[in-house]
């Protein structure tokens, strides 16, 4: 009888909306899955790490799921939208180049093709985690009867203990902060700005320290080793603030890490002693998962030069800035 | 959600999709490869069937004119849409070669041969998008793409030939 079920293949089911996803789900439990893309799953009931569920609840033909929107105070991805999508995508270049970047590197463009960021975030440990922390992400979940946004920090707090729920991802939200519409007054609150590939003329409040590393075992398509993003604003007489850190990459479930931003908080971007200090946080407080190709110290030493470095690079590329604006 | 609504459906027995140009319906499992489909259903063997984790290219058509690995896509997610496989890149009303196929061979583009099918379909999907490619783009390109002939020097000289190919092409067009 297990034989069988295992050799069955599993059943198609596609929902016209969310509310027939998340029931489809509520009913079939355990022996469903959602799915779009499919990329992951495929590969865990290749590699056997999961067995194929009897039914899939193909999310493909949901309207509304996929694509990238600009609001007033925040960019709107839809979870169906193609890591391909955001790649390209010049809005989320524009507000959200941290992502862009992680979605630029996740997998081969085949791949991306296929793959959904929806997905990614639902593996708890895609690349495309540390980024969106970074960036201050909420995820929107259907739960059957409304919509509610979870911060993504404390989503994976909670994941594994709602591994079993039927809610499903909608949307993910990034806040715009320190980003200045220069047409603000005169457009009504979260009135739709952007569609297809127009954007409205925009400007930056704030100078932004902003950047995605990923370290893997070789240059290109590869699976992360360590992950890291880093995102905070410059303040007029250089000075970091709202900084946040994040780390990630393997096994490791991606997390902000605070005590690095601690030290980043309020300093001058200048501050000779800074990198040092920033360095030692970040090897203290990232806890990776090692494993036999690169082990657990390995991870916490790349993390600690990666963040270091994209401070560094920060800090010159204000210095020549600085420069250039005298001379 | 209309309660009364028959929306909730298991997948019908047969998948419409058009290969190639031509309108076929599959009657085989919807979570089937695409990559068995091609080759067990439909006989088509141009895609090659290695690593089936989507880590090689050697199986890459594509899906609306963008590339994907057969390998990782299943038979339900191409219903109504187009697959182009290496079959049926070159133009079928001349019987030539696409320029992309041609620029392999002036260029040496392969060695064994196993990755090339998967590799001109990559190539062609770029060259669609960027006509006039920069190295870094041709290195993400082919990031799916690997040949264990390490052959890669002549396959990017293709690349460049190709490009050059299809330029000429359109211009006396």
């Amino acid at each position: 009888m297990k034989q069988e079920y295992r050799s069955s293949s599993p059943a198609v089911w596609y929902p016209h909306d969310t509310s027939e996803a998340w029931r489809l789900k509520e009913a079939f439990a355990a022996d469903s899955q959602y799915i779009a893309g499919g990329t992951l799953l495929r590969t865990w009931w290749e590699s056997g790490t999961a067995e194929p569920p009897r039914h899939l609840i193909s999310l493909n033909s949901i309207p509304g799921l996929s694509g990238v929107t600009l609001h007033e105070h925040y960019l709107m991805i839809g979870s169906q939208t193609t890591l391909a999508g955001i790649r390209y995508n010049t809005a989320a270049a524009r507000y959200a180049p941290l992502l862009v970047e992680a979605c630029r590197v996740i997998a081969a463009p085949s791949v991306r093709n296929l793959a959904t960021i929806g997905g990614n975030i639902s593996s708890m440990v895609g690349d495309s985690l540390p980024a969106l922390l970074a960036l201050h992400a909420d995820l929107l979940w259907f739960n059957g009867s409304q919509t509610e946004a979870v911060p993504l920090e404390a989503w994976l707090a909670e994941a594994e203990t709602r591994s079993g729920s039927a809610a499903l991802l909608t949307h993910i939200r990034i806040p715009l902060h320190g980003i200045r519409l220069k047409t603000a007054e005169e457009v009504v609150h979260e009135k739709r700005l952007y569609e297809g590939d127009d954007v409205l003329p925009v400007g930056y409040e704030v100078k932004r320290l902003s950047a995605y590393d990923k370290v893997g075992r070789r240059e290109a398509f590869t699976p992360s080793v360590v992950t890291t993003a880093i995102m905070g604003d410059i303040t007029e007489e250089g000075r970091l603030a709202n900084v946040c850190v994040a780390a990630g990459g393997g096994q490791t479930p991606p997390s902000r890490l605070r005590a690095p931003e601690s030290v980043l908080e309020g300093r001058l971007l200048s501050d000779a002693e800074l990198l040092h200090a920033l360095y030692e946080a970040v090897y203290t407080d990232f806890d990776p998962v090692g494993d036999a190709f690169a082990g657990r110290e390995y991870r916490r030493l790349t993390a600690a030069g990666l963040l270091t470095a994209a401070v560094w690079k920060s800090a010159k590329g204000m210095a020549r800035e600085e420069d250039s604006g005298c001379c | 959600m209309n309660e009364n609504r028959a929306a909730e459906r298991p997948a019908a027995p047969g998948t419409e999709l058009y290969v190639n140009g031509n309108r076929v319906t599959v009657c085989t499992e919807p979570s089937k490869r695409l990559l068995h489909v091609l080759r067990d259903e439909l006989q088509m063997t141009g895609a090659k069937r290695s690593c089936e984790i989507g880590r090689c290219g050697a199986c890459m058509v594509l899906l609306d004119g963008r590339p994907v690995n057969a390998c990782l896509t299943m038979l339900y997610q191409c219903g109504g849409r187009t697959v182009t496989t290496i079959e049926g890149i070159a133009p079928q009303e001349s019987g030539g070669l696409d320029p992309v196929q041609q620029a392999f061979l002036e260029e040496g583009g392969y060695q064994c041969g196993y990755c090339t099918p998967g590799m001109i379909i990559s190539v062609k999907a770029l060259l669609d998008f960027i006509p006039d490619p920069t190295d870094e783009e041709i290195t993400e390109a082919l990031s799916g793409n690997i040949c264990r002939c390490t052959g890669y020097g002549g396959i990017i000289r293709s690349v460049r030939r190709a490009s050059e190919l299809k330029k000429i092409s359109s211009s006396d067009a």
